[in-house]
């Protein structure tokens, strides 16, 4: 037998029993516990007498003893969740005006919030609908250029057929080109632009579904062309198209339909409404095409074999280049992987299919809607935990009432949470109210039905708890801090209580708003330096003209009929759209240096005639420009530009020789820098080089007086040499213009958040400023009693503002440069940023805080002290 | 008859409770069911039925004086209310009521 010491039932056991057991049960239990397990240990051994004890304990872990899990738990008690229903609904009455401050706040933030949110998952959704997508790839191509890599999205037909043998990784390869041509079906003739050829296996990479047709068949064999259902409708009207023969470029060739697809969706990163079959192709594209691999006419797209790894495959591209595609070697071409759903935010090739989107913005656009929302809760916390001042006395008579704070936080998060609901509603019924026009801004097809997707809905479900936590978690702390005896007794609480957080919290409010306002100014100014810089030519009243089908020998009929028209000063004629992109690129050798096979040296190469440098009035700084005088300039003269020389090193470039494909051409001329490509590029070092061949546009300089009737003219004489296509032209002002529309476009969303997020800021110190007017209402009176003057009361309300402001404007300023230097730093043509940016957006955000704040200052100030002294 | 529905093991809880007149509580009950019953009786689902019995009204308890026994701690002594009386004594009437309906001829007597 052990001693009596010894003989005692397991602690922790004991412990666990009294921590879970009711605590009306305990004692008596416990009793019976220790009774029975000293009878067992005197009858059997201790060790058993401690499991039977352990047993016990464990069966007595059941409802009928436990303590109830959630003590005075609001929820439970349903009478008093009604009543803070009641109450919140009471105080809603009461205070209107803040009220209605709070939920309109909240509801532009979530509205605001919404809309990004609808548009950067719209942004993420491109191509992910295609089955399998995480094993569809681009390949795309890279050419050294001047000891860069200059990337590419497409590839040439041969470069497809190569890889298709080489690489097992590879599931299914297929080929589309672009293309544009005249469909004609009946009397129905349209110049269609949304066509391609594509290989057979089209359907198998991508799963766009098709109405008719079989998805293996339908691109098999000659002369065969899928179309969508919205050209069906356009073409055949009602009738099934099925089987039905377009005529195509005015009876080259003959296509029928063969499938039916729907309409691409809009978050595809191509949107075709022909696809035409790759034997076709075979048969209607000259020869060339198919066997020479430097003719990059082909996008290839790529599915792996499950469980092949494309960085594998990626390493072996560089022998793959140099056993295969001769004349390439891996030092100067290169081929990589672009992963299907990254193509349209993350890749910014050259030739891209369609202008794709920038994950940047979406960053960008993230931030933003995440600073709206701070700034909207930021609104709440402060506006409720101001105003709860009012209601010390409230709480007070409920702690005494035998409230605890759990159920005065519980209390105040069920307000926080009705009014964030109320807030949640507005901000859905304002966002399906302004999406039409969001979708027409943003150039998006997002339909109202996207805020009821799971997903979405979810988020919707989750997000007042959520907010109405983070919110309202802060000022129901505070109020349920307070100490009833102070809050009885003293009839006007200070306020004190929280008073450096809400100072803090404004100060975050100035330092985003500020930040923005500074943002906005250097977006502002850098699309304006875009827009405004001089481009070495002068673009005013300069009308391009595609030349279309124009015999090319009869371009100096053309040119001498259009200067005939007196409004008609000069023309002149390029291979390429100017703004555009300088497509075509050479390798040349140079009088005095060596050619460098790692560096491969190259420059553009722009064909045009006699007259186009001085049409575009480009400025010649050395030699001569292209003249007739000169009968040798068609065959061996080039000029060269400023950048081409600096390329060269060459001191004095005039008479100096370079040789293209073998053929060697004297330097007779020297012109400027001029800007042919956007403003996104840099001016490369190009060749200028006659070539009456290869021209395809022409520019006419017209008069200012009377443009309508020129243009007229102008189209009267192209008819004259052109039948079988429309006239169309364009102004290459506008042109230029045209190439800051992205620009523009994330100007324009960028100031309207701006605005919105300053509202926002506005209204939370408005707010705010009543609140401390109210505050001070005796402390107002006794100093209007004592002589202060309007003025003086008035500053006195507003100067805690414009303190926080300026110290909010400290912080704002290096952060703001910080991550505008970084967004300015991607343009190669950019202004500097200023102070003045930063200074104007304080200013402004002085003045309109003291706009918002002092209305509410002097009202305050104007009051009769005889009142305000009075009220007890 | 549906208000004073007893369970078998409450019936008996309590019948016990009555025997023990006086000197029912927690242990004392377990100790003359196994005794009378020859069954193991747990502490858990004893006391849970005790509390749902005092909750129902059919028993009342009270704190006796604490003893050196039981680590110091009091018992609590159960009694059958007038309430639990009455319930018991009808589910013996309908037992009874049960009994007395069968035919002699049934039991084979």
């Amino acid at each position: 037998m052990k001693t009596q010491k010894n003989i005692s039932p397991p602690r922790w056991l004991l412990r666990f029993f009294r921590w879970y057991c009711h605590p009306d049960f305990a004692e008596d239990i416990e009793g019976d516990l220790c009774e029975r397990f000293a009878r067992n240990a005197a009858e059997t051994s201790l060790r058993k007498a401690r499991w039977r004890f352990g047993v016990e304990v464990l069966l007595l872990f059941r409802p009928g003893i436990i303590r109830p899990i959630l003590k005075n738990h609001p929820f439970i008690h349903y009478g008093m969740f009604k009543h803070h229903f009641k109450i919140a609904f009471r105080l809603f009455k009461k205070e209107t005006t803040y009220s209605l401050i709070n939920i309109s706040g909240l509801a532009l933030g979530f509205t605001c919030c919404l809309l990004i949110g609808l548009f950067i998952k719209d942004e993420l959704s491109y191509d992910n609908f295609h089955q399998d997508g995480e094993r569809i790839y681009r390949v795309a191509s890279a050419y050294m250029r001047e000891a860069k890599w200059e990337p590419y999205s497409s590839n040439s037909w041969l470069t497809g057929e190569k890889i298709k043998t080489q690489f097992g990784e590879i599931e299914q390869l297929v080929r589309i080109r672009e293309r544009q041509e005249i469909v004609t079906f009946g009397d129905k003739k349209f110049d269609e632009q949304r066509l391609a050829s594509a290989d057979e296996n089209f359907f198998e990479i991508f799963s766009f579904p098709l109405i008719s047709g079989s998805r293996d068949e339908a691109l098999k064999g000659p002369n065969k062309v899928v179309i969508s259902k919205s050209i069906a409708e356009k073409y055949f009207g009602n009738e099934d198209a099925m089987g039905k023969v377009l005529d195509m470029r005015d009876g080259a060739y003959q296509l029928q339909v063969s499938g039916i697809m729907e309409d691409m969706p809009p978050n595809s990163h191509f949107h075709f409404d022909f696809l035409i079959s790759g034997e076709t192709a075979r048969q209607i594209d000259p020869e060339a095409l198919f066997t020479n691999v430097g003719w990059d006419s082909q996008y290839l797209y790529i599915k792996m074999k499950k469980g092949s790894d494309p960085l594998t495959m990626e390493s072996l591209f560089p022998d793959f280049v140099d056993n295969h595609l001769a004349p390439f070697t891996s030092g100067i071409f290169k081929l990589f992987l672009q992963p299907l759903a990254d193509i349209h935010l993350r890749s910014h090739n050259g030739l891209e299919i369609e202008p794709n989107g920038n994950i940047t913005h979406v960053y960008i656009f993230s931030i933003i809607a995440l600073f709206i929302l701070i700034i909207a809760c930021v609104n709440y916390m402060n506006l409720t935990t101001a105003r709860s001042l009012r209601r010390a006395k409230e709480v007070g008579m409920r702690k005494v009432l035998g409230a605890n704070q759990s159920n005065l936080i519980g209390q105040f998060l069920i307000e926080s949470f009705i009014l964030t609901c109320i807030a949640i509603f507005i901000a859905i019924g304002l966002t399906l109210l302004i999406l039409p026009e969001f979708n027409e801004f943003a150039g998006k097809e997002i339909s109202g039905s996207v805020l009821f997707d799971p997903t979405i809905l979810t988020i919707l479900l989750i997000s007042p708890f959520v907010i109405a936590f983070l919110s309202g978690a802060y000022p129901s702390f505070i109020l349920s801090a307070f100490k009833p005896l102070n809050t009885l007794k003293k009839p006007n609480p200070t306020g004190k209580s929280g008073l450096s957080l809400r100072k803090g919290l404004v100060v975050l409010q100035f330092v985003i708003s500020i930040g923005l306002i500074a943002a906005t100014s250097i977006v502002f100014e850098q699309l304006g330096y875009l827009k405004n810089k001089e481009l070495g030519i002068n673009k005013e009243l300069l009308v391009a003209v595609p030349l279309k089908t124009m015999l090319r020998s009869q371009l100096d009929g053309f040119k001498s009929e259009l200067l005939a028209n007196s409004a008609i000063t000069r023309v002149g004629v390029s291979n390429m759209k100017m703004p555009g992109w300088i497509s075509n690129s050479t390798y040349y050798k140079a009088e005095g240096i060596p050619v460098d096979e790692e560096i491969r040296q190259s420059m553009k190469i722009i064909r045009i005639d006699h007259d186009f440098l001085g049409t575009v009035e480009a400025e010649i700084v050395k030699g001569r420009n292209f003249s007739k005088t000169f009968p040798s300039d068609m065959t061996s003269s080039i000029i060269l530009n400023e950048a081409a020389i600096g390329q060269l090193g060459w001191e004095d470039p005039v008479g100096k020789w370079i040789e293209l494909s073998e053929q060697r051409f004297e330097v007779v001329g020297l012109v400027k820098d001029f800007h042919f490509e956007s403003l996104h590029r840099k001016i490369p070092p190009t060749i200028f080089i006659l070539s009456p061949d290869w021209l395809n546009w022409a520019y006419v300089k017209v008069d200012a007086r009377n443009i309508p009737a020129t243009v007229g003219h102008i189209e009267s004489v192209y008819s004259k040499f052109v039948t079988d296509r429309e006239f169309s032209y364009s102004f290459v002002d506008e042109d230029v213009a045209q190439q800051y529309q992205a620009e523009e476009k994330f100007t324009e969303v960028f100031t309207i958040f701006t605005i919105l997020a300053i509202v926002l800021a506005c209204l939370g110190t408005f707010g705010l400023v009543s609140f401390s007017a109210e505050q001070k209402t005796k402390e107002i009176g006794i100093r209007k009693v004592l002589g202060a003057s309007v003025g003086s009361v008035t500053f006195l309300l507003i100067k805690e503002f414009v303190i926080l402001l300026l110290v909010a404007s400290l912080i704002a300023w290096p952060i703001t440069y910080y991550f505008m230097n970084g967004w300015i730093e991607a343009f190669i043509y950019r202004t500097n940023i200023e102070i003045e940016a930063f200074i104007t957006a304080t200013i402004l955000a002085l003045l309109i805080a003291i706009g918002t704040t002092g209305f509410r200052a002097m009202k305050a100030a104007l009051a009769n002290p005889a009142q305000s002294l009075r009220d007890e | 008859m549906g208000i004073y529905r007893l369970g078998e093991f409450e019936e008996i809880v309590m019948l016990t409770v009555a025997i023990l007149y006086g000197d029912a509580y927690g242990i004392a009950i377990a100790d003359e069911m196994e005794k009378r019953l020859n069954r193991k009786v747990s502490i858990g689902s004893l006391q849970t039925v005790l509390r749902r019995l005092e909750k129902k009204g059919y028993l009342s308890s009270e704190f006796g004086e604490a003893t050196q026994v039981r680590g110091g701690k009091r018992k609590r002594f159960f009694t059958v209310t007038n309430f639990g009386k009455k319930a018991l004594e009808e589910v013996k009437e309908e037992r009874l009521g049960l009994w007395n309906a069968i035919p002699k001829i049934a039991f084979g007597n």
